[in-house]
């Protein structure tokens, strides 16, 4: 553990002890990595206008480092780093906050942006969240890219249930996975639906996985996953 | 290690003068300035407390916004100089704009809000 982490460790026991004074402490000493992971965000939502404007950007990143506040009792230290952590949390929030580029019919049209045509040819999730940069698609399509068996997942998530259902699965798991305390709220807000809504539909996508699981041979290497092993 | 941008540590001690704000601090500015000074440091209240020799209490006081802008302990304004994008001046401004506006005699807050 080097002096950045010993001051990080620090930072995030202040912050999960409630002391706002902490969370100046973390601004201040990792303000420039979450300034370059909101810039991040701003531009895959395309509001490059957002991006041109320094006072929305410190404001976006006060958010963010709040949104960290308000999860570090969650954070362990031996996990991701928060801002890893906590991202869909914190894409969430930033998305809330800039509100969403308006596109016109026109425009969507000349882009050929029908939903049908937005998935990969492969059915699986980084076609779909290329289209919609407000999911955290750049986490989920890094771990299908680099392991095969979240690339296996994927195929058994995307082989049942709807679009949508697949898509609120895969955020589900991984907020939980991550440590997200609320994970059916981050959710939630990232879909426009209730939380009692996504854990319902993760119950019932969950519950379609395991049976194709269990009764497809392909899959069998996913039968001692934490999420779906039986 | 700062973010390079002028002015972002007083937006965020301005976020944190909301919050106290909200949990119905008299002085939230001032408290938000007495934690910026600690948060400056990152040190827990009671190392605080001993490096710049005043009481606990005194901090914690401080930081909950119970004293006003202009009588925070003057051991909590040294340590704001060092704070860079950290504008008093501006902070003044908003720790004066944020006073009840009630007379001496009439102000509930202790001290009155005139006296800060």
């Amino acid at each position: 553990m080097d002096t950045d982490d010993d001051e990080l460790c620090r930072c995030m026991e202040g912050m999960a002890g409630g002391d706002a004074a902490f969370l100046f402490t973390f601004h201040e000493r990792f303000g420039p990595k979450i300034t370059w992971i909101v810039r991040d965000m701003v531009r895959g939502m395309g509001r490059l206008d957002i991006l041109r404007d320094d006072d929305e950007i410190d404001g976006l990143v006060i958010d963010a480092c709040e949104v960290i506040y308000s999860r570090a009792s969650g954070w362990r230290a031996d996990g991701a780093r928060p801002w890893k952590w906590a991202r869909a949390a914190i894409r969430s929030r930033v998305a809330a906050g800039i509100g969403h580029r308006p596109v016109s019919f026109e425009e969507a049209y000349d882009h050929g942006l029908p939903v049908g045509d937005a998935a990969g040819a492969d059915g699986e999730v980084s076609g779909l969240l290329a289209r919609d940069a407000d999911l955290t698609g750049d986490d989920i399509v890094d771990l299908i890219q680099v392991d095969p068996r979240a690339r296996l997942l994927d195929r058994a998530i995307r082989s049942v249930g709807c679009e949508r259902s697949q898509q609120i699965c895969w955020q589900y798991g991984v907020q939980k996975a991550l440590g997200d305390p609320s994970p059916a709220v981050t959710v939630a807000r990232m879909f426009g639906v209730e939380p009692g809504n996504v854990r319902q539909i993760f119950v019932r996508q969950k519950a379609k996985v395991v049976a194709l699981i269990e009764s497809d041979d392909r899959f069998e290497p996913l039968r001692q996953f934490g999420w779906f092993a039986a | 290690m700062s973010s390079g941008r002028r002015g972002d540590a007083t937006a965020m001690c301005e976020r944190l003068a909301l919050r106290l704000e909200r949990a119905g601090a008299a002085h939230p500015v001032a408290g938000a300035v007495a934690l910026v000074a600690r948060g400056h440091l990152g040190m827990a209240r009671h190392e605080f407390a001993d490096l710049v020799g005043i009481e606990v209490a005194d901090v914690g006081a401080s930081e909950d916004g119970r004293v006003p802008f202009g009588r925070l302990p003057r051991e909590i304004g040294w340590v704001l100089d060092d704070i860079e994008g950290l504008d008093l001046l501006v902070l003044a401004d908003a720790a004066r704009a944020s006073r009840c506006g009630a007379s001496a005699a009439a102000c509930q807050h202790d001290p009155p809000c005139s006296d800060a």
